[in-house]
């Protein structure tokens, strides 16, 4: 039954997207592959709008999807062209597309177990349908354009999760297909057999398009973009004009790496035909704007989680950013010349795309032909951004160009391009990959047909082969069902309906995070104090000022005033600002050592932390208290004068020790719960575990479970 | 031409204003929140449960055999140091210690045994056979001590060295003393 449920949620959404793809393309283009892309892209955007306006009920999808396929099927439209015009050897490729489908088939139908289509894509999509919409990002994965994992949510609605892993397959198949299909067009189609082969069969491919990601999605939507503009400068045919802005906006509100494809489609339309600009433009707005817009409503930068230094918001630190961008560049690497042997052969960058691509700059060869000239222009596209995330599968979009360039390059001598598309196969297939690739590499392993018809239980499955599973049964069986449980580690959020805050995800949960430290590690403990002297005087503002460089952060716990030995009260006329990141201002002025402000960048001169009494105050002193773990920052304190003018008052502050705060595991605990977190899950592994454990009476937590390397605990 | 120009121009212009909208660095400004209830941290100048012989104030905390002064974050004690503390009413709390045995003392001495007393009852005893920077900690049953009030910890080496030119008596160098959670 659930078997069925799972085919029946695949299908649905591949038959309503070819549905309103022969609906959008008529006679224009018959190919079902580009019908079931470009019909995918307008899916993705009522799916969005749905979302956008709390609609995202199953029963909604069903009778849209109904109709859809009603008024498709009655205006005669058909479900396109797949297959036909296959060359010799049949039989060969027959057995070689079908092993591989196989294998694919039982993995895309087994219980999701994929890294990221477990911890966010389908946890996300999860979360949708049960709130039945969006709401406010808590974690930096729900901030990316999510144009995939609206089909997902359609397919999950109805058939879980492998059913939004059966239709990112369905791209796989997509692609596949219109590799051949443009290239048999063409007068290639041997090439374009092989390199339908040699793409269908890379294990990262392979692994990525049966699991809930979207890097075979995206490549699938890139080629139909590139196929698509193609057919549009044979034919001139207005109509396909739309679906080429759907496409490319499709590809934006896929992955952000792909908005080269906004410029190509444009760029490309705008050379031939200057007048086919605006429906291309106008229509690949359509389906990109809504994931800016969205962005910027709920968290105030259209291109969260990036580009925090530009567009500064709360949502994400630029710190992170830096951080993130830097880890993604590089991976565990030493150097970038690592990279070719790594996403080809050995697979420790997520996975490897097959020893065939060291073949790539044979495809030089086809840039004697147009097609070739095309293809690598498209590769070069869907390429460029690569080195912002080294991974081998954010190669998957530009491999297709690639394999064909190579295979038509290949051409010249008979048989050959055939020949190394079987060798490719024979090399890709799993038992073969584990003779060469990192044990580690992400890759198929088996054939797991008992769990994908679902005759042996998920459960088993699950528990055997994804990580932290059991973690997740956990938080279901000890948490109410609107908890919201925070981790320093990641989880699959796909088989939890609670709400998991991961610490890194967002500057809210870092920062959450921080304050959870700040009891349980010396140097986050607001031991420090920071005394600015001055001659006592009238004020109308003061703010403490850093004046060094570098590579380290500062906080800043409290920010007191005073006259003589007296504090002076805080009043609801001041007003606090801090540079950078404003927001968490106030948490240095509410009278709590267990909160703090954070910088959120590395050290530059002129950053500050600073409150305008907006009034005339007398002040002698001011002490920040602080933890002691910002050693290279310098500071001095300026004064806002009757003129409007800042001046120093004290150039350096006496920095002295207080003994750590009695109550402050408690105090944390309180701020925690005040911040919306009603449970921690705490791993083995985690700094500080063992004081949490043992200490659960100073914090104010009551552990209710435990799995095989966490432990949960409630705050009381 | 024009009319797709005028576009082009307005779809610039909205993606500019949208852009600048978020690309503002004027800082935001809030005014002080609640007030929380503060934690309990001893007042500079004031006896408190924590003794750093940093603080300017360390004397409030010696009763007895603490040398008077040092340089500054630290101070030798004698035979039967004593010092004193006040202690708020906690639940659970622990005696910690931050102190230093030299090595050239302690091969004099040999092994010293640190033995630790609050309000005369005894607490711990801690055997000290290798040198170098130390810390000790141990919960503190509840009944030994008295909650908002002045509680005594004597912490009394065995053996001291002696000077063997002025006869002088050292224990051990004691950096920071007090109760802790």
């Amino acid at each position: 039954m659930q078997a069925l449920a799972i085919f029946f949620g695949a299908l649905f959404t591949c038959a309503v997207s070819l549905a309103i793809g022969g609906l959008l393309l008529r006679d224009a283009c018959r190919d079902a592959g580009v019908r079931f892309v470009a019909g995918a892209a307008v899916l993705s955007l009522l799916v969005f709008l749905l979302c956008a306006a709390g609609l995202a009920y199953p029963v909604i999808f069903a009778v849209a999807g109904l109709a859809a396929v009603a008024i498709a099927l009655r205006r005669g439209g058909g479900w396109g062209t797949f297959g036909g015009g296959i060359p010799a050897p049949r039989w060969l490729w027959g057995i070689a597309f079908g092993a591989f489908a196989v294998l694919y088939l039982s993995n895309a139908m087994a219980p999701e177990i994929s890294p990221d289509g477990s911890a966010y894509h389908l946890g996300l999509v999860g979360r949708y349908l049960r709130e039945h919409g969006f709401s406010r990002p808590e974690s930096l994965y729900a901030a990316l354009p999510g144009g995939v994992e609206m089909l997902f949510l359609w397919a999950y609605a109805f058939g879980r999760h492998s059913a939004a892993a059966l239709t990112h397959f369905a791209f796989l198949l997509a692609l596949a297909w219109q590799i051949f299909a443009y290239a048999r067009g063409r007068g290639f189609a041997v090439a374009g057999m092989a390199a339908a082969l040699i793409v269908f069969a890379s294990p990262v491919i392979g692994i990525d398009g049966t699991s809930a990601y979207n890097d075979v999605a995206l490549s699938a939507i890139g080629f139909t973009l590139f196929h698509l503009l193609q057919i549009w400068d044979e034919s001139r045919d207005p109509r396909l004009l739309w679906a080429i802005g759907l496409t490319a906006g499709f590809a934006f509100a896929a992955k952000y790496t792909a908005w080269p494809a906004l410029v190509y489609a444009v760029g490309f339309v705008l050379v031939k035909q200057r007048k086919a600009v605006i429906p291309v433009a106008g229509s690949a707005a359509l389906l990109a704007g809504p994931w800016l817009l969205k962005n910027w409503i709920y968290v105030h930068n259209p291109l969260a989680p990036f580009y925090n230094q530009l567009i500064s918001n709360s949502f994400v630190t630029v710190d992170f950013e830096e951080t993130y961008r830097r880890l993604m560049a590089l991976y565990h690497l030493k150097s970038r010349w690592e990279i070719p042997m790594q996403v080809t052969v050995h697979g420790t960058l997520s996975g490897l795309l097959g020893p065939f691509f060291l073949l790539a700059p044979l495809g030089l060869l086809a840039l004697r032909k147009r097609e070739g000239r095309q293809l690598w222009l498209a590769a070069l596209v869907f390429g460029v951004n690569y080195f912002s995330n080294i991974a081998a599968r954010f190669l998957i979009p530009p491999a297709p160009f690639v394999a064909l360039a190579v295979t038509i390059g290949l051409s010249a001598v008979p048989h050959l391009a055939v020949a190394v598309a079987m060798i490719t196969a024979v090399l890709s297939w799993p038992a073969m990959v584990s003779r060469y690739a990192d044990p580690a590499a992400w890759r198929l392993a088996r054939i797991p047909w008992h769990e994908a018809l679902r005759l042996w239980p998920e459960e088993r499955y699950l528990d055997r082969y994804l990580t932290y599973y059991d973690v997740d049964r956990m938080i279901e069986a000890k948490t109410e069902p609107d908890a919201t449980v925070f981790s320093f580690v990641p989880v699959p959020e796909a088989y939890t309906s609670r709400r998991v805050r991961v610490e890194y995800q967002s500057a809210a949960n870092q920062i959450a995070g921080k304050i959870l430290w700040t009891a349980l590690a010396p140097e986050f403990v607001p031991t420090w104090r920071l005394r600015f002297r001055f001659p006592e005087q009238a004020v109308r503002g003061l703010r403490v000022v850093q004046t060094a460089s570098g590579g380290d952060f500062w906080s800043a716990g409290e920010f007191r005033v005073y006259r003589g030995d007296l504090e002076i009260p805080r009043t609801p006329v001041w007003r606090l600002t801090a540079r950078p990141y404003p927001w968490g201002v106030q948490d240095a002025f509410d009278n709590s050592l267990a909160t703090f402000w954070i910088c959120g960048e590395k050290l530059k001169p002129g950053q500050f932390v600073q409150v305008d009494f907006h009034e005339e105050a007398v002040a002698d002193s001011v002490e920040l208290e602080a933890a002691p773990n910002q050693w290279a920052g310098r500071w001095k304190l300026e004064g806002l004068d009757a003129g409007g003018k800042w001046r120093v008052l004290s150039p350096a502050p006496v920095a002295s020790d207080a003994p750590r705060p009695l109550g402050l595991r408690r105090a944390v605990t309180q701020e925690l719960k005040r911040r919306g977190i009603d449970y921690l899950l705490v791993f083995d592994t985690d700094n500080g575990a063992d004081d949490l454990r043992l200490n659960t009476d100073l914090w104010g937590l009551r552990a209710v479970g435990s799995a095989k390397q966490a432990r949960l605990y409630r705050l009381e | 031409m024009t009319r797709a120009r005028n576009l082009g121009i307005a779809a610039g212009a909205l993606c500019a204003a949208w852009l600048s909208a978020g690309c503002s660095r004027e800082a935001e400004s809030f005014t002080p929140p609640v007030q929380k209830a503060a934690l309990l941290v001893p007042k500079a100048g004031e006896l408190g449960y924590f003794l750093t012989m940093a603080d300017p104030h360390a004397d409030a905390y010696i009763v007895q055999d603490v040398a008077p002064s040092g340089p500054g974050t630290w101070r030798w004690v004698y035979d039967h140091p004593v010092l004193q503390f006040l202690v708020p009413a906690v639940p659970r709390l622990k005696f910690v210690m931050d102190f230093s045995l030299p090595e050239r003392t302690l091969r004099e001495t040999g092994p010293v045994t640190l033995t630790f007393s609050i309000n005369g009852r005894l607490l711990d005893r801690l055997r000290c056979e290798q040198g170098g920077e130390l810390h000790y900690a141990h919960d503190v049953p509840p009944d030994m001590l008295r909650a908002n009030a002045i509680n005594r910890v004597a912490v009394d080496p065995n053996p001291v060295w002696v000077s063997k030119a002025d006869g002088g008596r050292l224990g051990f160098i004691l950096s920071r003393a007090g109760f802790t959670e």
